[in-house]
């Protein structure tokens, strides 16, 4: 009974101090920006150099899209947007132009390539942001 | 006596302030400072904006691209990402930002990056300076801060 007592007094005390520290750690500049969704498309069908930047900056100044880029072989596009402004399904259908005849998101894979250091760190990031009423 | 007293006692008190007077004109000058690279390229919503950018480059970029699938594939590995590069870029220009990442050699060790691919990931950098109109002299004084890097990065 005593042993039960200690152990979720330790419990308890842990989870206080998780949650002090989530909340009262001091975030950087870059963690106090606004969360952004990044999405990457494949695309096919074929534009011209101008059309593709035109297309890129049309995207560029939709509300709630923070940055568009297609490459300049008109093959993969990326859009870092907010998504309480915008879905992706709109930003999907909005590459969908001109001589673009499909848009696919591209199926990026968890284990392929990547900053490995980053791992660990985003676990715990993750746990942090969870507990951090600030974020929320 | 006592007027000779007051006498010495104004004039004195003339000398000092015309003394602090000359000092603080001094000290004017002297705040005159050039802003530092944070400022001139517009503070941290300008540098958000460049990251932003240059995120969107390097994973549209089919050369580099699959070095960074894993991290971009996550959204929270994506958020730590850009919150870092920020931080990075921002305390490297003299803002008032603390990078609390890893180090570059740290971040980069075994991925084999190569001369080529950093050199396509600076270009993806200046591509997204240019797209926000960054001034040449501002702009090769980020690189100037960043380019050191190279060393730490590439395994060639």
């Amino acid at each position: 009974m005593k042993m039960l007592k200690v152990t979720t007094m330790l419990l308890v005390a842990g989870i206080l101090t998780l949650f002090s520290y989530a909340n009262l750690r001091v975030r950087s500049e870059g963690e106090k920006q606004k969360s952004v969704e990044l999405t990457s498309f494949l695309l096919t069908g074929n534009l011209d150099s101008v059309a593709l930047y035109t297309l890129e900056k049309k995207i560029q100044s939709t509300k709630g899209v923070r940055s568009c880029s297609i490459n300049a072989r008109g093959k993969a596009a990326c859009v870092i947007y907010y998504k309480d402004m915008i879905s992706e399904s709109s930003v999907a259908s909005l590459l969908t132009e001109g001589s673009i005849s499909k848009v696919t998101k591209k199926d990026l894979s968890a284990t392929r390539g990547g900053c490995p250091v980053h791992q660990l760190g985003a676990s715990f990031n993750r746990f942090m942001t969870l507990l951090d009423v600030r974020t929320q | 006596m006592k007027k000779n007293v007051l006498r010495s006692i104004s004039a004195m008190l003339m000398i000092s302030v015309c003394t602090a007077m000359i000092g603080c004109s001094d000290d004017d000058e002297k705040k005159e400072e050039t802003p530092t690279l944070y400022t001139r390229l517009g503070g941290i919503d300008a540098i958000s904006t460049v990251v932003d950018d240059f995120l969107t480059n390097v994973v549209a970029d089919t050369e580099i691209n699959d070095k960074f699938e894993a991290t971009v594939a996550d959204s929270y590995r994506t958020q730590l990402l850009r919150a870092n590069l920020i931080d990075q870029i921002c305390a490297g220009a003299g803002g008032p930002c603390s990078y609390k990442g890893k180090s570059m050699k740290e971040a980069h060790a075994g991925m084999g990056i190569s001369t080529v691919e950093f050199n396509a990931l600076v270009g993806d950098l200046v591509k997204a300076l240019d797209k926000n109109s960054v001034p040449t002299a501002e702009k090769n004084e980020l690189l100037a801060v960043l380019g050191p890097m190279k060393a730490d990065i590439v395994e060639d």
